[in-house]
């Protein structure tokens, strides 16, 4: 009987660990092609926020008007 | 007189374990000498410098003459799987360590039966896997390490499955190897301590 449990719980913990690991590797995968994703629009958020790039951290040129449309008059 | 017979057999078997253990220990901390002396991790062979062999192959003689079958048996798996983690190094034997790895199992299943020499195997990749989860945080440099490779939980969750199948195919060999893995340790790390107490303890005189 000990030795039928022992088994029992052997193949539930694989059982377990098998789809641990499987769906840990899957969710990295997918995690990272999220991220990828949403980096650019997160980084111009920012920076339309703050006027600091986030890369290098420079600020936006905001004293001097070089719209040309707009100044035409 | 069956009992006393079969006590008897028990205790020699549980302190072959440990002086295989130690075998084992001393032979992991020369091949991980330069590593650890790079970490700055306690190792024996920087302590017994010369004197780890002879030391290592008296214990071994021991440990053979208490339980023949367990100390080959851990000896083999520890050298099978310590060769497994340099698969494609050429050894001074001039094989690979993959094909050292592969020779060392195919002599332990023959001369050892399947049952003596997989529970060896398993006890000795629980405590890999052990070994590398406690070492977890200070392991920067060595990419060796289990819980880097294949994930902390993973193997944590394999150490525990290995240990359960060894439990189930060897219940003393395993229980043994989990308490004198822990001893040996313990033991070892005394021996770390020891000089820099007595070294805390002159300075203050």
């Amino acid at each position: 009987m000990f030795y039928y449990n022992l088994l029992s719980i052997i193949l539930a913990l694989s059982v377990f660990l098998l789809g641990y690991a499987l769906g840990r590797r899957v969710g990295k995968k997918e995690g990272i092609s999220e991220g990828i994703a949403l980096i650019p629009i997160e980084w111009r958020k920012q920076m339309l926020e703050t006027s600091i790039c986030p890369l290098c951290r420079k600020k936006l040129n905001t004293y001097v008007n070089y719209d040309n449309i707009n100044n035409r008059e | 007189m069956w009992p006393t017979i079969f006590k008897i057999s028990l205790l020699k078997k549980v302190f072959s374990v440990f002086l295989t253990g130690f075998v084992i220990k001393i032979m992991d901390d020369y091949s991980d000498q330069n590593i650890d002396i790079l970490i700055g991790k306690p190792n024996l062979s920087i302590v017994m410098e010369l004197g780890g062999l002879p030391y290592a192959l008296l214990l071994f003689l021991l440990s053979f003459l208490l339980d023949a079958s367990t100390s080959i048996g851990l000896f083999l798996a520890s050298f099978a799987l310590g060769m497994a983690g340099s698969l494609n190094v050429k050894m001074p034997s001039g094989l690979y360590g993959y094909q050292e790895s592969i020779i060392t199992v195919l002599f332990g299943f023959l001369v050892l039966g399947r049952v003596n020499m997989t529970s060896s195997m398993l006890i000795i990749a629980t405590i890999q896997l052990w070994d590398d989860l406690i070492d977890y945080k200070k392991d920067g440099i060595n990419k060796k390490n289990w819980a880097f490779i294949i994930g902390k939980v993973e193997a944590l969750l394999l150490a525990i499955i290995f240990f359960l199948l060894t439990l189930y195919l060897d219940c003393v060999k395993a229980i043994s190897t989990i308490i004198f893995m822990h001893i040996i340790v313990y033991m070892i790390n005394l021996l770390f301590k020891t000089p820099q107490k007595i070294l805390d303890i002159e300075g203050k005189l």
